[in-house]
């Protein structure tokens, strides 16, 4: 079933395909697993989170009307199972946005007080990715969860605001000051990579 | 003149051309004349680019995957 689109897999789902549901299992079973890892930051919640997904989106699927994407939709209900999991009330949840900007410019200072040299290679080693998803792990939930569904799912602004029913504004601030507290976070990394001896 | 500070606040809008032409022109013209920021900027622009990688380490285990479907299976009728 590789060539037919997720609007078909719905309707055959509704209609009580199995296989069907079974494609649309393979194909976002990986995409699930890594949103519910990154935000529950325990596998064996994440493996919940996955099950319940998966079950939820048979139960519940004629409840999508399909106004959004299939996988609009499929995000919004992993994120809302994560956040179960982990006891939040994510409309209510604020983050110390105050904290990213203050310990960013510090990290500015000390480039420029110690004139490090940014990495001459690109961070693409299998290392370089362990060390970055284990700092993503580290940020707040608010960040982490924007930053994931945006950097490492690649969804855009808008997609992110409607999964987690946001304005597109505060999607983009919650991004950038994720990313600044992750970069904030990898200084240690930056600054190995530009003095390995 | 544009500063370290805003040149923080400015960061990903700049990255991701999603800024007005005078602000970008603010911005390149502060970059012109401070090594730290190209740096630090090319090292946020690397560090995104990262980011979008992580999906190639992880994905999930076989066994995990065997157990969604035996908990799927057993719960929907006729699954294969």
């Amino acid at each position: 079933m590789a060539q037919v689109d997720d609007p078909t897999l719905v309707e055959r789902v509704r209609k009580g395909d199995t296989d069907a549901f079974q494609e649309l299992v393979s194909r976002y079973e990986n995409k699930v697993y890594r949103l519910a890892i990154k935000l529950t930051r325990n596998e064996s919640l994440a493996e919940e989170v996955l099950q319940e997904v998966f079950l939820r989106v048979y139960e519940k699927i004629d409840s999508f009307r399909g106004e959004s994407a299939f996988s609009s939709w499929l995000y919004r209900i992993a994120a809302n199972a994560c956040f179960a999991k982990l006891n939040l009330e994510k409309r209510h949840q604020h983050a110390d946005l105050a904290e990213a900007m203050p310990q960013a410019e510090q990290s500015l200072h000390e480039t420029q007080e110690t004139g490090q040299q940014a990495p001459d290679q690109s961070l693409l080693s299998r290392e370089a990715l362990e060390v970055i998803s284990k700092a993503i792990e580290r940020l707040p939930e608010d960040f982490r969860v924007v930053l994931v569904l945006r950097d490492v799912e690649g969804l855009d602004n808008e997609e992110v605001a409607r999964i987690l029913d946001l304005s597109v504004p505060a999607v983009k601030s919650r991004l950038h000051r994720a990313r600044l507290l992750l970069r904030k976070k990898l200084a240690n990394y930056f600054d190995r990579e530009a003095h390995p001896v | 003149m544009t500063s370290c500070r805003e040149i923080l606040d400015f960061l990903s809008a700049y990255l991701e051309k999603d800024l007005d032409s005078e602000t970008i022109q603010h911005v390149d013209g502060h970059l012109r004349d401070c090594p730290p920021c190209v740096q630090y900027v090319e090292s946020f622009r690397r560090m995104i680019v990262a980011t979008g990688q992580l999906p190639t380490i992880e994905t999930i285990p076989p066994e995990l995957r065997e157990r969604l479907h035996t908990f799927l299976a057993q719960r929907i009728p006729r699954l294969p």
